[in-house]
């Protein structure tokens, strides 16, 4: 489903990503783990598209595609999604109201037909209630006044109503106290599927108690140093990060 | 332009108004003291001097028909036609809403008088012949919105016309007053208006002003409002299109108690000059303002926003606030913005700011990872920068035909 080749990043004249190679394939869940600033955020917007990083040299393929050729809203529409680490405020736009263009979007660029505002709003009292999410929530200025673990939420309930192939969950568990942390699991647990693929980003091993991985990375200094099973992440979650490094640098 | 062809134009308009109204001596040399502005003035440093035509016909109430009244208006206000500024009771609205009063009547001048003002003392002289008074009787509550719709029909010449409206609110009384200028002809025009508006104390008013679609022409209002005690008055622009737009809010503040509202939204493209000049002038102890101008500006459209707050000394407890927002949607859109605050008394709470930008990154990046265009997301990021002005209008059905102008307009200009 994706496939990274030494992908490098820049921004400016500071290079973040230095050689990242990482396979995705359907159905499978992959954590990336990695101290603060060693660069996963940024390999998380270089796949949404995000225009402040220039890709120096490597290639990404999604779902056969050349996904560094497309635009981030393309990039949604063949099914990538993201959800970001720190979502944005929006004053004056609500979540159902831009939604709705979303999903219209997305299915017209499939060729499916438009959905009417019925059908929009069952699905969304669906998804809402999968995510345990308030629905006045939804009514309001996206994240404006929100709580940390609301504006996550959104985040998870944005996901399963746009229903991606790949989604990417950037850092989802900060700042989710241990209930919103379990809801937030079981809304990702229950949308996935034999079809789709999940990265989840977190630097606690905690989330994957809930969420279990088939595959573990450590990324640290814009480099996958290190890929193993569930068993891995316990074992950071041990030893911390040091010995990692120090294999990474002998 | 040279002030040799301004100062023919002035005299031609001065023969023009002469032939309809009758001028003393006193009158006609205060008038030939006054110019019109040049660049070189403070207050029209921004707003290009050298906009006006060598030639215009000083325009009088025409016969039109019927369907030159724009559609679309609220079905449920009260309507009063002015064609090319003047009233026409042929078309308005035959009955109106109990406790108002329409009547002809010179502007009395009385909030402040005109000096340095050739564009004013253009309007008073006509005002003479054809300036309308609305009066709004003691403790009416008016439900209906009144609508003044300016109609200027095109008829291939340069049209100059000279509205002047009267409005005062007796104590206790409320209404909401739209003044609408839409449909406006792709001829070049200048319409230099002047309203003048008087709140008894209690009064309350909500004026909503729809500029809408200016093309070639040059509008010029000049609104001069006073406030006595414990009086409510909110204002609300919205500006369109691609023509010129000089704006002067005056508010005098004289009553304690009283407070009042200034909006505005520019929204402007191809070569839009919108300028918005607001005085809010705090005369007495206890008076609270709140202004804010939004401006959208794509295209080569300039926005100029240049608000005073006046401060007596002896209005203490003032609490007044001014903000601009503008967000600039093309490389040679500008805006210039002044706030000055002029504070003498010592307890007071002011503030001003203004803000020019572009639009963000961050929001128009996660709406397209979400699978918006960018044009899509760039329209749903204006609208609801503007919905904060749109929806302080009162009136649901003006707000709905507001919004409806507003919508149009940022979809014309998003489009990429
Ligand atoms: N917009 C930016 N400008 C400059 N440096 C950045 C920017 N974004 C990220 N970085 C730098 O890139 C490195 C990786 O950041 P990030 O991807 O956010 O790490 P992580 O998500 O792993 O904590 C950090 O050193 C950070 O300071
Ligand atoms: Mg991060």
């Amino acid at each position: 489903m994706l496939k990274i080749n030494n992908l490098h990043a820049r921004i400016g004249e500071k290079e973040i990503l230095k050689g990242i190679n990482l396979e995705v394939k359907a159905g499978e869940v992959h954590a990336i783990m990695g101290p603060n600033g060693s660069g996963k955020s940024t390999l998380a917007s270089v796949l949404a598209g995000r225009e402040d990083y220039e890709v120096s040299a490597g290639s990404v393929e999604f779902l056969g595609k050349d996904l560094l050729e497309l635009s981030p809203e393309n990039r949604a529409r063949e099914g990538l999604f993201l959800a970001f680490q720190y979502p944005v405020e929006i004053p004056g736009v609500t979540t159902i109201n831009f939604l709705k263009t979303a999903v219209n979007e997305i299915r017209k660029y499939r060729g499916e037909a438009a959905m009417d505002a019925v059908s929009f709003l069952k699905m969304m009292r669906e998804k809402s209630q999968l995510v345990e999410i308030d629905q006045a929530l939804l009514s309001r200025s996206l994240n404006e006044g929100f709580s940390g673990g609301e504006k996550k939420r959104n985040e998870v309930f944005q996901m399963a109503m746009l229903e991606p192939k790949l989604a990417i969950l950037d850092e989802t568990d900060s700042g989710l106290d241990i209930d919103a942390l379990r809801i937030v699991a079981s809304g990702v647990n229950k949308l996935k599927s034999p079809q789709n693929a999940t990265i989840v980003v977190t630097h606690y091993q905690r989330l994957l108690d809930y969420i279990v991985p088939d595959f573990v990375h450590v990324l640290w200094n814009g480099r996958i140093v290190k890929s193993g099973t569930k068993e891995l992440a316990l074992e950071l979650e041990e030893k911390g990060y040091d010995w990692i490094k120090a294999e990474a640098i002998s | 332009m040279a002030s040799t062809n301004s100062e023919s134009l002035k005299s031609s308009l001065l023969e023009q108004i002469r032939n309809v109204v009758d001028f003393n001596g006193d009158k006609e040399s205060a008038l030939t003291q006054l110019h019109f502005p040049v660049k070189k003035q403070e207050e029209w440093k921004y707003s290009i001097p050298n906009f006006l035509a060598d030639s215009y016909q000083l325009s009088s109430l025409q016969e039109v028909p019927v369907s030159s009244i724009p559609s679309g208006l609220p079905s449920d206000a009260c309507k009063l036609v002015f064609v090319n500024g003047v009233f026409s009771s042929e078309l308005s609205d035959k009955s109106l809403p109990s406790g108002l009063e329409v009547s002809f009547c010179p502007l009395n001048n009385s909030i402040k008088p005109f000096e340095e003002n050739l564009f004013g003392k253009l309007n008073e002289a006509s005002a003479e012949k054809q300036g309308i008074h609305l009066h709004v009787h003691k403790n009416a509550s008016i439900e209906k919105s009144i609508l003044l719709v300016h109609i200027i029909p095109s008829t291939g010449l340069s049209s100059w016309i000279q509205p002047s409206i009267s409005i005062h609110l007796e104590a206790n009384s409320s209404a909401s007053f739209g003044e609408i200028w839409e449909g406006l002809p792709a001829d070049h025009f200048v319409a230099n208006a002047v309203n003048e508006i008087r709140l008894e104390s209690g009064a309350n008013l909500h004026w909503l002003h729809i500029q809408d679609g200016t093309s070639d022409g040059i509008i010029i209002n000049q609104t001069r409002v006073a406030c006595a005690a414990n009086s409510l008055f909110r204002h609300i622009v919205l500006s369109t299109g691609s023509g010129f737009v000089r704006n002067n809010l005056d508010i005098h503040i004289e009553g304690s108690g009283a407070h009042a509202d200034m909006f505005g939204l520019s929204l402007g493209n191809g070569s839009f000059h919108c300028d918005h000049h607001s005085f809010l002038h705090h005369a007495v102890p206890n008076t609270t303002s709140n202004q804010l101008y939004k401006g959208i500006y794509s295209g080569k459209s300039t926005g100029v926003f240049n608000g005073k707050i006046l401060v007596d000394q002896i209005a203490q407890k003032t609490n007044a606030y001014q903000s601009g927002r503008n967000i600039l949607l093309s490389p040679d859109a500008k805006v210039y913005a002044k706030p000055q605050l002029e504070i003498f008394a010592d307890d007071v709470k002011c503030s001003h700011g203004a803000t020019i930008g572009q639009l963000d990154e961050e929001p128009l990046f996660y709406l397209r990872s979400r699978g918006l265009d960018l044009a899509t997301a760039r329209l749903l990021l204006v609208r609801a920068f503007a919905s904060e002005i749109l929806m302080q209008i009162n009136s649901d059905s003006l707000r709905a035909y507001a919004e409806e102008k507003a919508i149009r307009q940022l979809d014309e200009m998003t489009k990429s």
